[in-house]
């Protein structure tokens, strides 16, 4: 009996640990600076390397109108950054909002939330950040194993769901990686690629053709996910609504390029359904000619050039609708 | 599961069976290599006891041949033709390089060791073979050492298999205590100084020497810390299934010579090979040439050991050549002076230079990055002007701080002594901070390539 009753306790100290270690380990990098500077930060784009790679905060000022002097953008992309991350970060975003905040522009794909083999070493684990991602997240681990129940992949994918369960936002590894430092210029990371990047670091840009040795075809297809949020996706998507319309924030949500997994009718639906206002539909391939991709997926710094400003001649275009 | 079943042969079925699928799920294939290694010593076991005279002496040829020649093959093939290619080409006669690429098995080097170990014993009458085979299966594939060591003793074990094992003697305070220690050295210290180190050694023209000490410095903590951090949770796991490895570190950075140090470091290879190499080589029973002489034969094959590259065998001369400048010191010394002040002061800092000295011709791929890093070490010379976050010197000082500490064994010892409930929870804690201090992407344990 005792043996049990101290099994209990392990994991209750443990689950408690764990949470109480997310909170107390300071964010790093990039998140750090934004949460310094957030009081002039007036649009912020959250996504994964499809926001960090192709939106350039320092172009996107230069096309956007209304900005107020002094007020910047800010790129809060993240490596392989989830949907349910993206949706997680723009929750703490809005709720820690300064004045200044207006836009944010939020990725409309990624919503696979599988860790595994692959990705596990570029993805954070905000899933298990709060209830409403976690009661998410673990059916859908279940169904996975309920679908393949003599398949290892589901039970590892349990595995680093729960061994990441402790980490915090920064996932530890990428406190060393490219990704991380915004400010620190001095420093010099594990990555060997980190300083070239980090001289064209402008407030969390990282283009794409800047990274050395990188070889990745331009041809071929593209991600293949989820088409559209699966629904228990679409109730953080009306939270993060209510949230920033209850701040005075306006969302975006863009689809980029080459990405099968935005389906504008679904995103339209939602529209139509007042579950969103805005969304901007770039997944035309027909914009990006050849030579403005890097990869499959990643468009160069010129593509990128055209793709900001794209999306700053619509956030122009809502500012000034009556 | 393993207490769960009824029976001492059950149990060591199913961990039989267990230790296999672990193997396994690295590549089946390599399972016969085990199986052959297993075969021949159970037949070459018996063998060697029932035989006499000449007899005995080549079972146990065979069986030392079968082993050294699945090691040979599979460790060395590529190493041994790829230097004959270089020495003839040398001499001026060109021969095509081989086509043949061999895998390296995981584990090869430490199963190989550990059935010879049962040979030789037998051989030696120190041992009875075992009439189960399997125990002797078992004692081969067993699978929390069997990729990374501790190297065990077919007379230390096999007993133990004999024996009935009960939930009851187990001591699962102090082996969980094991496994986080050990999980805490590889995941949270040596997966997370790996970058740096990398880093350095990918290219060490680009550092300055403050990055050259920083870097090596801090590969001597990785090693220690994902080797013994192994070693650890192999022993702790083995404690939980109800078996004793033996101590495979004891705080080997306190060393005060270089003799100390290998009484603490790997203690299952070295002792191995004083008691299966040295020892077979005479010793130090022939006088001072031949005792010198088999100090570097013994040490210049366990640098091979490691590794099939010169840089290990270099490292394994310098730890050789260091092993008898300090067998010839003791030999002369005054009487006393060993307790000196400064002695006692200098001696773990000398040793612990040396030591990393000798990392890095085990760390460096080549001769000539190990020039460079040495020339920045040894030489305060580096080529480049880049560094290495100084965050690091304050972690590793911490670390060997830690290190002293934890050598006097008192802080784990009122750990284990706590109510149960309150070791369950500072052990959750544990885990908790453990965890979210380690790397998301699998790191492979450096030894798992030896």
């Amino acid at each position: 009996m005792m043996r049990v009753f101290s099994a209990a306790v392990f994991l209750v100290s443990f689950l408690f640990a764990a949470i109480m270690l997310r909170d107390w380990l300071p964010d790093v990098g990039k998140l750090a600076w934004f949460e310094e500077n957030a009081n002039q930060v007036e649009v912020v784009f959250v996504g994964s390397s499809l926001v960090y790679r192709q939106l350039d905060p320092a172009q996107f000022d230069e096309v956007y109108l209304p900005r107020t002097a002094g007020r910047i953008s800010f790129n809060y992309g993240l490596p392989d950054m989830s949907f349910l991350e993206t949706t997680y970060h723009a929750e703490r975003i809005l709720e820690n909002a300064k004045p200044s905040l207006k836009w944010l522009v939020l990725e409309a794909s990624h919503f696979d939330p599988r860790v595994n083999s692959v990705n596990i070493s570029t993805r954070r684990m905000d899933a298990w950040h709060d209830w409403r991602r976690t009661s998410s997240l673990t059916p859908m681990l279940f169904q996975q194993m309920a679908l393949a129940p003599f398949s290892w992949a589901p039970i590892e994918e349990l595995i680093n769901h729960w061994l990441s369960f402790a980490k915090n936002r920064a996932n530890m590894p990428l406190r060393l990686s490219l990704h991380s430092e915004v400010v620190d210029e001095q420093s010099v990371s594990p990555q060997s690629e980190w300083r070239v990047i980090h001289g064209h670091l402008g407030r969390g840009f990282s283009p794409m053709q800047f990274r050395t040795g990188y070889s990745r075809p331009l041809i071929g297809a593209s991600r293949q996910a989820q088409s559209n949020p699966p629904p228990a996706f679409r109730e953080l998507v009306a939270h993060v609504e209510q949230l920033a319309a209850a701040k005075g924030v306006s969302i975006l949500w863009l689809g980029f390029p080459r990405q099968t997994s935005f389906v504008a009718d679904d995103w339209r639906a939602l529209q139509r359904a007042a579950v969103i206002k805005y969304v901007l539909d770039l997944s035309d391939t027909k914009r990006f000619p050849p030579e403005t991709w890097a990869d499959r997926n990643h468009l160069n710094w010129n593509g990128a050039k055209d793709l900001t400003i794209l999306a700053a001649q619509e956030l122009n275009r809502l500012n000034t609708k009556p | 599961m393993h207490w769960l079943l009824r029976g001492p042969r059950l149990r060591k079925g199913w961990l039989l069976l267990a230790s296999y699928a672990f193997y396994a799920a690295w590549d089946w294939r390599f399972l016969s290599l085990i199986w052959v290694s297993t075969v021949v010593d159970y037949v070459a076991g018996q063998r060697i006891h029932s035989s006499t005279g000449v007899a005995r002496v080549w079972w146990l040829r065979a069986s030392l041949l079968a082993n050294l020649g699945l090691l040979g093959f599979f460790k060395y093939w590529g190493f041994f033709i790829e230097s004959g290619t270089e020495f003839l080409s040398w001499l001026g006669i060109e021969m095509a390089p081989s086509s043949l690429v061999v895998i390296l098995p995981v584990g090869i080097s430490f199963f190989t060791f550990q059935t010879m170990s049962y040979s030789l014993d037998i051989y030696r009458g120190k041992l009875k073979p075992t009439r189960s085979p399997l125990d002797l299966a078992l004692f081969v594939g067993f699978f929390p050492q069997l990729v990374a060591g501790p190297i065990v003793r077919a007379v230390d074990f096999l007993p133990q298999l004999g024996a009935p094992r009960f939930w009851a003697d187990v001591r699962v305070r102090s082996a969980l205590t094991l496994f986080a220690a050990g999980f805490i050295k590889k995941a949270c210290i040596s997966d997370q100084l790996a970058p740096f180190v990398d880093q350095y050694f990918a290219d060490p023209t680009l550092f300055s020497a403050s990055a050259a000490w920083l870097a090596v410095v801090g590969y001597a903590v990785q090693i220690y810390c994902d080797f013994s951090g192994y070693s650890d949770m192999a022993i702790a796991l083995a404690a939980l299934l109800g078996y004793r490895l033996c101590l495979n570190f004891n705080f080997p950075y306190l060393a005060t010579n270089i003799r100390d140090f290998w009484r603490r470091w790997h203690i299952s290879l070295s002792t191995w090979l004083r008691d299966y190499l040295y020892i077979s080589l005479g010793g130090n029973r022939g006088g001072s040439f031949k005792t010198y002489r088999n100090l570097m034969l013994t040490m210049l094959l366990g640098g091979l050991w490691h590794g099939a590259a010169w840089t290990f065998v270099l490292w394994g001369a310098l730890h050789g050549l260091a092993l008898a400048i300090h067998r010839l010191w003791e030999s002369r010394r005054a009487p006393g002076v060993e307790s000196h002040f400064l002695l006692r002061l200098l001696s773990p800092l000398l040793t612990f230079w040396f030591v990393c000295v000798c990392w890095i011709f085990f760390r460096a791929g080549d001769f000539a990055t190990a020039s460079e890093v040495l020339r920045a070490f040894v030489l305060f010379d580096g080529a480049g002007t880049q560094t290495l976050p100084f965050m690091m010197a304050w972690v590793m000082l911490g670390l060997f701080m830690v290190h002293h500490i934890s050598a006097r064994g008192t802080f784990v010892k009122r750990f284990e002594a706590l109510p149960e409930p309150v070791f369950a929870a500072c052990l959750g804690a544990l885990f908790a901070v453990a965890l979210a201090f380690t790397r998301a992407d699998y790191q492979p344990f450096i030894y798992f390539q030896f």
